[in-house]
Formats: C-alpha cells, structure tokens, sequence
C-alpha cells in the first residue's frame, strides 16, 4: 500500500504531462522576412489557420497537428536550410514553397528524402509531368500565360507588348514570359522587348521603363512580386496614363493594392482562384482569416489553406504517418477545396479554372473565367 | 482480547490492523494538511506573481504609451513647423528631425495628392509614388483623431530594416501629410531588459491583430507570427488580464495590458511549471518527510506491539493448538512465562486454569472412551456404523473379521453396496430401517472381500438427527453361515426321517393288510384246491374254480410284494456268493427282457459273499432289470456289475442307515432316458411310477428298496436325463471265513401225506378249519385249537402225543413260540411249523427267520403244506 501511494504520488507529479498523444508534425517553408515576404505569410497564416481549425476538430486520428514553420528566406542557401532543419525534425510532409525558384532548391530536396511537399502557389510549368514528391494545388500557368496572351491581344487590341520579368524568380518569371511571348507571338502579336531585372538590387524601374517604351509598345506585361509590381505600376502611369498593363499572378496581393496607389487600377492578370466568388466555404474562410490575423487573405492564402486541407485529408487515411502519403495524395478526387473541386494528376498537379481579374476600385474584380484547356 | 471483527471473512491480524489505524488517523491527515499547506502556499504564490506580473505588463504598456506620445509630439511639431515651411525648409526641417530623433526610420512629407514630394532618407525610386491607397493615407478609410492630432497606423515589418514599424500620420490642413516611419525596434530591446523576478518569464508586445511586435524571440517578430490566437490575447482586447491558458505547447500563467494608443496588447507569462515547480519540490519534500515520519513510527510502533502483545498472544495462541492436540506439557512449561500487561497476565492465569480443567476433563473422557472402545473392539458380535449413502464408517474388529479384512481401513473404503449381494435388497433393507427405526434380526447373504458368500444376521437402528435427518445406520452383524449350515443339515436330516417314517408307516399298514388278507387268502386258496381236487378233469366247474384261484393267487403275489417292500416279508438269510446269484439268475433275465437290450455282466472275480436270500436278490435283480428295460424303450445295454468296495464315512456320513465298511456292490446300470431331480426323490416310493397308467404297479423299486433294507444294505441312484440310470445296490460282505450253505431242498409239487398228529392252532376260524381239512385230507390225525390255552387244555386230554404243533404266530395273549415251548415241556419231541401271514419278532427278528425255526407263509396250498409238514416232521431233532 506505501509503495502503491508512493508510486501514484509521483506518477502523478512528474509524469502527468506525458500523456497527451505524439502530435503530427507538419512543416511549412515559405519565404517570411524580406521585401517578398508578403505571399508566404500569408500562406503560413492560411495554414495556421488550417491546422489550428483541424486541431479543433479533434486532429487526425486523435492526434494533434504540430505546424514547424521555417523561413527560407527567399534564397537557395535558405531553402536548403530549411528544408534540412524540417527533414530533421521529422516532418510527415512540408507545405511550400510559395515560389518556382525555391521550389527548383525544395522539390528535389523533399523527393530525395521520399517526403511529399506540397506547395500552394508555385505555378511554373517546369515542375510538372513529374513522378516525384512534389504536389501542388495551384494550377500551372502556362494555360493561364496562354490565356492571358490571348485575352491581350483578342480582348484589350494590344498588338504590340513589353515584358518585365524579376529574373530573381527565373523559374516562374523566365517561363511565364516565355509562354505568354509565344502565345502572343502565334496569334500575330509582337514583343516589342523582354526585361529582366534583379529584384534584389532594388533597380531603378524609371530608366528601366524609358529602356521599354523605347520600343513603343502598346500594352506591358509585368512578372514580379507585388511589391515590385507596385513600383513599376506607379512609373509607367507617370509616362502613360493609359497603356495597358497586364500582370502575372505571382503579384495579385493586397500589398499591390496598398502599394499601387491609384496607378494599379485597371491592372489585368489571370488567377486560378476567383476571390469574389459567393461560395460558402470561401466566405467563411475570409472571415475566419480576416478575424485571425486583421487583415484580407489574397490568393496565397486561399491555396494554402487548400494545401493544408487536402494535405490533412491524406494523413487521416494513412494514420498520420507518412508512409502511403504519396498514394493517398495522387488518389485524391474531387476535393472540395473553397471555390472549385480539384483532383490531382498522376504527376501531382491539378487541373482547376483559370480566371482573368481586373483590378476596380482598389479590389480585384473577376472578369472571365477560362474553363477551356489550352488545345 | 477480542480482534477487531471489521470484515467478514478473516479479522486482520494486530500488525495490520496497527498498520492500518497509523495510515488512516495519522497519515492520512499528515496528507491531507500537506496538501491543504500546498495549495495555500501555490494560492499565495500564484497571487504574488500575478502582481508582479500585473506590475510588469503595466509598466510596459505606460512605456510603449509614452514612446508613441513621445514620437507622435516630435511629429507634430514638425508638421505644425512643416505647414509654414519652403520645399527647401521643409526637406532640411526633415533630415535635422532625423537625425535629431532617431527612433524614425523615414520621414515623409506628401502633398495634397498622396504622392510623395520628399522623403528623408531620398530614395528617388518612390519619389512621386502615389500612397494613397495605403490605409490612414488617403481621403477614404482615414481615421482621423477628433482632435486632429497624430494617426497611428497599424503596425507592419518594415521591408527595409525588417523590424516592426508604424507610421505616425499628422495631416496638414490643404497642404500635405507629414508621415513618420516609427521603428518600433527600440520596444525590443525595452521588452528584453524587463523580464520578471520569476526564472522564465517573458513579456511580448501584440498589435491589435495579434502579430507580434516585440518578443524575446527576434524571429517571431520578423517573421510576423501572429498570437491572435491566444485566450489571453482576446481577453486582453477588452481590458487588463490574469489568467492560466495554453500557448499551444505549455500552461502558462500570464497577465495582459492593453495599451490605450495603438491598441496593442503587452503580455507577460511564464510556464506553470516554471512558476510552481519550487512548491512542487517543496510538497514532494513535505511529503516524504511524512512518509518517512509515518514510517518510522509504523515501524517502532511494530516493534513495540511485537514484543508487549503479539509475542504473548502468539505464544497463548501455540499453547491453545497444543491444547487442541492434547499436548499439557507445554502448557506447564509456559506457565512462568511473565506478562507484559495486566491483561496478559490475567489471560495468562485463565488460561492456565482451563488447560487444567481440560486436562482433567479430557483424562475422564478419554478413560471413558477407552471403556467403550475396549467394548467396541472386543464384543463378539460385529459393529458397523454406515452412512445412507452406503459408506461404512466404523467397524470393530470383529466386523473386520467376519468380512475377511486384514487391515480396518480397507473395510472404511468399501461400499456396502459391494458387501450386499444385491443391491436392491440393501436399499429396500436400508428404507425399511429408515422407517421403522429399527430392523431386528434381518438374515441375507453377504459377500465376503475374497468374494466368497456368508449368512449375516443384521440388527440395525437409524441414527437420526435433528429435523429428522438420517445421519447413520449402527447396528451388529453376525455370521450365521455355521447356523444356516446346521439348520440346513437337521431340515434334511428331518426330510430323511420323514421319508423313512413314511415307508415305515407305509410298510406297518401293508403289513397289517397282507396279514388279514392272507389270512382271508388262505381258505380261498385252501378250499380252492381242495375243490378243484374234489371234482373231475373234465368237470366244468373246475374250470371256474381254477379261475378263482389264479385270482387268489394273484392277489397273494400282491400281498407278497407289499411285505417284501415294507420289510415285512420274512427272509431267511443264507451265506451267498453273490455272483453265483446273477449268474445263476442270468438266463431268466435273458429270457425275460426284451431282445433289443443287450446285457452285460461284469463279475468281479475277487468278490466277497453276502448274507442274503437269494430268492430275495433275485426279485431285486429282476426288478431293477425291469425298471432298466422300460427306461430303454428303443433298446440299449443293460450292465449288471458286482464287486466289492470299502465304504468309509464320507459316504456313510450322507447315509446313516450303514456303517463303514467293505460292501459288495451291486451295480444295474441302463443306457437309457434317466430321470430328473424330481424323479430321483420318489423314486423308491410304493404307488410311483413314471409309466403309463396299467403299465406297472408302482411296487417295483419300493420292493427293491425294502428288501435291500431287510438285508442291512443301502440303495442309491445315479441319474441324469439322457445320460442314463445306474441303481447301486451296497451289501454288508460276510465274515472271511464265512461259507456258502446248501439250500434247503426246494419244494416240490407233489401232496405228501403223513398219519402223525399234528395240533392246530389258529385264532381264524377259517385258516384254522382249512387247515384241519387240509391235515385230514392228507390223512393226518388233527387236533384244532383256537387259542393257545385251548390248545393247552386239549393237550392234557389227549392221550397221544402231538407229533407236529401247526400254530399261528401272533395270537392274543400268548404267541406261537411260547405255545410250543410250553408243549415242548410236556412233550419233549413235538416239533413245530409256524404259519404267518407276515413276519413278527417271535420267531425272527426284523423279518430274518431265527436259525432252524420252520415256517409257512399264509396263504398256502395244499401241496405246500403237505410237504411243508413233512419237511418238519421228517426233519431230526
């Protein structure tokens, strides 16, 4: 009986906190601190919010979901750390990146260590028709470059167009720009320059533009973050009030808005994603994140907490481990994600609807919805 | 000492029972105040932190407050100089401001448009930038203090410096916006040099949303997390806070402040582990001390009770079991062992008495027992006690004896059931005890344990309980096989004295009978043959008579068989040599039995001579041949055997009529139907036959049985259906020396006349006058008399001597022999033929005719008398 006392007594004291079950851990690398910071934020929020709401549901299978959060800094020496420090932590699966360039470090990094990364927003073609690791919910652009080109040409009357890219996000800018000209080309367009610059070295976009209109185009295309996109909005209003600019998903955020002033109305890109759309679960997602964090969820958001949804639904049919996550993955049809139903592809990519937004009044405004393939 | 009767079942021993009274009156409230000392103390502790976390977070608060005033006054100072300022000015009032004040990371200075007119730093890439869609920038969305003093914008991470930054907007009037990019960098370091007394405790800044602004962990804030999540977060938003919540990984305790100006929120926690785990430790402590006091009290107090009371009782307890199993000695011993307590020492001394009360008490019982035991164990009879279920329980010797047990338990372990012959018998025995109580006197078959059967004579009552509950069958078992055996012995005995009174009765009537009727016989036959010598050859009426004689005849055949069966026919018994007797009666037998029985005769050469009547032997061979004859009615072998054999007392036991000895043996033995058990027991009754009716007389072995009687010999039969019959005939062999006599000549068949007197003497008128005619016809002189002392007074009259005295045997008052004895002393040589109808003691005894005595046998004819008396009268001496 002294010893059954004895041993409940201490058992009770120090081993009280040991009860709660192993949580699963999921990691997320995205780009957080830097001047592009803006879209993996957002994205670490949406899925905080995804993982904070699936806890509240009971986890998976009865365990809790343990989000690690790494930054990659937007750099390939801070992708690979990241990826390292969460391979280490034994992670079941890493949502991220947010962009092409860190996936080209990340993708092959997860599919060597057979660890399923999945990503909400990185949309360069280059990474599809592969058997790998790598998923993402966002849908490829390069049937929404293609759709864009033609939407410029067919729908604005823009024969002739100049194209700025950040070669800092070579693997999304470089390939957007290069589906868009040939599109654009086909249809009887020209491409009156292509402009790369280094988002980093915060380039003067005044002598850059001059450089552009030298070929006196009649319509610009913009592939850079928001940020940038912003700026260069800006400039090219003060030398042409009027001339059409069209822009690249990557820079559809609020900090556009913010930053853009008055000059970002009128700005016209393709989206997988209508953010004006009326479906519930979209409401109540912009509730909920608006509530969480203060501020409107963008599109990055949205895919992430996708990401994080799709990802959760996964594990419940694996147990939580990671082993068959790969299969559970590549089976999953039909997800009711917050707007559209998605499936995945045998490659780990979705076909979804692309839209065309037009920025009115400060708000993105959903014009057109390209249900249609690229033929 | 009664123990402590808490439980059912077994009561605790005093080690237990100590043990559990120290645990629930002494630990047990040791625990529970350590406990109600714990939760006091942590009560007081977490108060203690509370405020000073309260303390903490206010502080703070008053501190970012008094940053944000500080830096909103700096800014509008500078926009009121700003408002009435050049370009020129306005660029250089700017950059002095900056640097004069350097918690501002940009000053801007934007017209009326929102488009940026100079900036401090210059960055020229967003000189001319439209900010108007930058909220508190533009006309839409502004939230303009009242008293249109300095907004503060909601707080962001800076793309250039990466540290939380707001901006401080002071709107001119129709002019600009003065704009003052506030890092909020400074807050940090604040927030790290204030970290509470309590080891772990940290403080952090939230905006409204709850992004963090400043935290312990830089990356936190550069990474903008955001905490919104957190309980305290949102209770905060509605006002100062203390409370326990989980940051996601830990419990914390924490305490918030909302800062008035921007909104913010100051939260200050630490772990609860953190900030209990010195009370923790300090119970953990507290509780062990009382263990370890409970324990060694526990423990001394053990030792204590061990030695003043468990120790006495235990001791008191081994002499009680040595009691129980009668050992005093110890009890004696122990009686100086000193006491610890008043208590003991009295239970000692009562102890110590009932041991000697018991002692004495049990001395009585056990000389009693031992009484009773002896009687048990020695009593003749055997003593049993079983159980209704049929298990014995106790025997005595005796029992065990008479069961053929040599070892008591052996017996113990055997069902009455296998004891009983039939179980049936034993459950009918054992129900009727049952309801009667008692059973006296009960006789059955038993089995012995070697299988072997006995008689048992069982008395047995029913031992009852209470509610009339069978409990015990007790009683006594004896062994009356010995008893059966003789009572079994004196009924067959007493049926063999039955039986052979009934012959002899048998043979008293039919002798009584064939004496009348011989008398009745005698002048039937008599004038019969005078008649019959009275008429003609050719006469017919000779004819009639002659069929009145062989009727006669018959029946004097008949009278002859009856005597000779009941003994009754006098025999005259001569020295003979048995086989002489078969083989001289041989060829009648082949001549008398059918052809189809062959006959063998098997003599033993070394044969010993009998004293028999050989007339008699050869109505017994003829019977006996006869009898062999019907029993093979399709033919066989009929074996006559004689020899001799030595009888001894094993078969002379089971037929006490002869005595051991050597007897010639002779043997008649048939291969034909035998005869069952039934049969065999009447066989040699007179009146039984097997035949069919008319087929014999029934008188055929009786006959045979009585004359073997008559001659001292014994009769048996050997049968069995379809083996065949053998009657074994066993006659007393003569002395050694003994030798054959010559036969008296036979009689022949002519009337031999004589001119003697002869005196008659006959008590039947008509045997007596038949007599007398028959003597006058044959022309002697006659003198009848019809008793003796007629014959007696004729004598003194007659003046001749009485040559023959012809007499009856048995007559009234004076018998035939003493008649003649008495005229032989007055007639010296009168010689003497006696008539009887059957034989009489006066002249032989048991039948056999004395030595030399003369004798005719009613009825007679004519020619035996005639030869008959002259056989007398010639005969000398």
């Amino acid at each position: 009986m002294i010893v059954f006392l004895q041993g409940l007594f201490l058992a009770c004291f120090f081993l009280g906190g040991c009860y709660e079950r192993e949580p699963v851990r999921i990691g997320i690398a995205v780009q957080l601190t830097g001047k592009q910071a803006e879209l993996g934020v957002q994205e670490r929020n949406a899925v905080q919010l995804a993982v904070e709401s699936i806890n509240g549901s009971g986890g998976i299978q009865g365990r809790p979901v343990e989000l690690i959060t790494r930054d990659d800094l937007g750099t390939p020496a801070g992708a690979g750390a990241a990826m390292r420090d969460l391979i280490a932590a034994g992670v079941v699966a890493v949502i991220g990146p947010a962009t092409s360039s860190q996936a080209m470090v990340e993708a092959p990094m997860a599919d060597n260590a057979r660890l399923v990364m999945l990503s909400p927003t990185v949309s360069s073609p280059l990474f599809s028709g592969k058997d790998d690791y790598f998923f993402r919910v966002f849908p490829t652009f390069s049937k929404g470059a293609y759709h864009l080109a033609e939407s410029a040409l067919v729908n604005r009357g823009v024969s002739r167009i100049a194209i700025l890219y950040d070669s800092d996000n070579a693997a999304y800018a470089g390939t957007y720009a290069g589906v868009f000209a040939e599109r654009f080309r086909a249809l009887g367009g020209a491409i009156t320059g292509e402009v790369g610059f280094s988002s980093r070295t915060e380039p003067d976009f005044v002598q850059m533009l001059a450089k552009v209109f030298a070929g006196r185009p009649n319509g610009i295309l913009v592939i850079a973050s928001d940020d940038d996109t912003a700026l260069i909005a800006q400039r090219t209003r003060m030398r042409s009030g009027d001339i059409p600019i069209f822009i690249a998903n990557w820079a559809m955020t609020e900090t556009l808005i913010l930053n853009g002033g008055k000059a970002v109305e009128g700005l016209e890109g393709e989206q997988g994603y209508d953010m004006n759309s009326k479906s519930p679960p979209l409401a109540d997602f912009l509730a909920r994140y608006k509530a969480r964090f203060g501020q409107a969820p963008t599109f990055g958001a949205a895919f992430a907490y996708e990401a994080a949804d799709v990802l959760a639904a996964a594990l419940r049919r694996t147990g939580g481990k990671p082993a068959g996550l790969k299969q559970a993955l590549l089976g999953t049809r039909d997800f009711k994600g917050l707007v559209d139903t998605f499936s995945f592809d045998g490659y780990g990519d979705v076909e979804r609807p692309h839209y065309i937004c037009v920025i009115r009044d400060g708000r993105f405004a959903t014009v057109d919805v390209i249900k249609r393939d690229r033929p | 000492m009664k123990p402590a009767m808490d439980a059912p079942g077994r009561p605790p021993t005093l080690n237990r029972l100590l043990l559990r009274l120290i645990t629930l009156r002494l630990l047990v409230p040791l625990l529970l105040i350590g406990a109600a000392v714990f939760v006091a103390a942590g009560y007081l502790g977490e108060k203690r932190i509370e405020a000073e976390q309260h303390l903490l977070t206010y502080s703070t608060a008053s501190l970012v407050e008094r940053y944000l005033d500080h830096a909103s006054r700096m800014l509008d100072a500078v926009a009121r100089a700003a408002q009435v300022s050049t370009p020129a000015e306005r660029a250089l009032l700017l950059k002095t401001t900056l640097a004069a004040y350097t918690h501002f990371d940009t000053l801007y200075y934007l017209d009326k448009r929102n488009k940026i007119t100079s900036m401090v730093p210059t960055q020229t890439r967003y000189l001319g930038l439209d900010m108007s869609n930058l909220p508190y920038f533009g006309q839409t969305g502004l939230l303009a203090p009242a008293d249109g003093g300095v907004i503060i914008s909601s707080p962001f991470i800076s793309i250039r410096t990466g540290a939380p930054t707001v901006y401080l907007i002071k709107r001119l009037p129709a002019k600009g916006t003065v704009i003052g990019e506030l890092s909020l960098a400074s807050l940090q370091r604040e927030i790290m040099g204030l970290k509470g007394r309590v080891a772990n405790s940290i403080i952090y800044i939230l905006d409204q949303s709850g992004m963090v602004l400043a935290h312990p962990s830089a990356s936190m804030v550069r990474e903008r997390t955001n905490l919104g999540n957190l309980e305290i977060f949102r209770r905060a938003l509605a006002g100062d806070v203390s409370l326990v919540f989980n940051d996601g990984r830990r419990w914390m305790l924490g305490s918030a402040d909302r800062i008035e100006s921007g909104g913010w929120v100051v939260v200050t926690q630490v772990p609860l582990s953190a900030a209990f785990g010195p009370y923790a430790w300090t119970l953990v402590v507290l509780l062990l001390a009382t263990f370890g006091i409970w324990a060694a009290l526990s423990w001394h107090l053990r030792g204590q009770l061990r030695r003043h009371v468990v120790k006495p009782l235990e001791r008191l307890s081994r002499l009680a079991t040595a009691l129980a199993d009668g050992n005093y000695a110890e009890n004696a011993a122990a009686a100086g062992a000193p006491a610890t307590s008043a208590e003991l020492d009295r239970l000692t001394t009562e102890f110590r008495s009932m041991s000697g009360a018991l002692k004495e008490r049990e001395a009585l019982l056990r000389e009693s027992e031992e009484r009773y035991r002896s009687l048990f164990d020695r009593v003749p009879a055997g003593l049993f006690r079983s159980t209704p279920d049929g298990r014995i329980v106790d025997i005595n010797p005796a029992l065990q004896h008479i069961m053929g047990f040599t070892e008591r338990e052996a017996l113990l372990d055997f069902r009455i059931a296998d004891i009983w012959v039939t179980p049936e018998e034993r459950v009918k025995w054992a129900a009727a005890v049952e309801k009667d109580g008692i059973v006296r006197d009960y006789e059955t078959q038993m089995r012995r344990r070697d299988g072997t059967l006995f008689w048992a004579r069982l008395n047995a009552r029913a031992i009852k309980g209470g509610g009339d509950q069978l409990l015990f069958f007790e009683g006594i078992l004896e062994d009356i096989s010995e008893r059966k055996r003789a009572e079994e012995e004196r009924t067959r005995l007493e049926e063999q004295l039955r039986q052979s009174q009934k012959m002899e009765s048998v043979g008293l009537l039919a002798g009584g009978v064939a004496h009348d009727f011989n008398n009745l016989l005698t002048p039937i036959l008599g004038y019969c043959d005078i008649l019959i010598k009275g008429l003609a050859p050719a006469d017919p009426r000779r004819i009639k008579l002659e069929r009145i004689r062989e009727a006669a005849d018959s029946a004097k055949e008949l009278i002859k068989r009856l005597l000779a069966f009941s003994r009754k026919q006098l025999i005259e018994l001569l020295t003979v040599d048995m086989g002489d007797v078969i083989r001289g009666f041989e060829n009648v037998l082949r001549r008398t039995i059918h052809e189809n029985i062959s006959i063998e005769v098997e003599i033993s050469p070394s044969l010993g001579l009998v004293c028999a009547d050989r007339g008699q032997l050869e109505v017994a061979l003829l019977n006996l041949a006869i009898n062999a004859q019907d029993a093979m009615p399709d033919g066989g072998t009929l074996t006559i055997e004689a020899r001799e054999m030595d009888l001894d007392e094993s078969y002379t036991s089971s037929h006490p009529e002869i005595a051991p000895g050597t007897y010639v043996m002779l043997a008649v033995s048939d291969t034909g139907s035998g005869m069952d058990k039934q049969t065999l027991e009447h066989i040699f009754e007179p009146f039984f036959t097997t035949k069919e009716m008319g087929r014999g007389t029934g008188l055929g072995l009786a006959t045979v049985y009585g004359i073997v009687k008559q001659h001292g010999g014994s009769i048996c039969v050997y049968s069995e259906p379809g083996m065949g019959s053998t009657f074994k005939i066993f006659l007393p062999r003569a002395a050694a020396d003994a030798r054959v006599v010559a036969e008296r000549l036979p009689l022949n068949g002519e009337v031999e006349r004589g001119s003697e007197t002869i005196m008659v003497v006959e008590d039947n008128v008509m045997v007596r006058e038949l007599a007398y005619e028959m003597l006058k016809q044959l022309g002697y002189k006659v003198v009848a008399a019809e008793t003796p002392e007629q014959c007696m007074e004729l004598m003194n009259e007659l003046e001749f001597p009485i040559s023959l005295l012809l007499t009856d045997v048995v007559m009234p008052n004076m018998n035939g022999r003493q008649l003649f004895e008495r005229i032989r002393d007055l007639c010296p040589h009168t010689k003497v033929l006696f008539m009887s109808g059957y034989t009489s003691n006066v002249i032989g005894r048991h039948g056999v005719l004395d030595e030399g005595v003369q004798f005719i046998q009613k009825p007679f004819s004519i020619q035996v008398l005639s030869q008959k008396v002259r056989q007398v009268l010639d005969s000398r001496g």
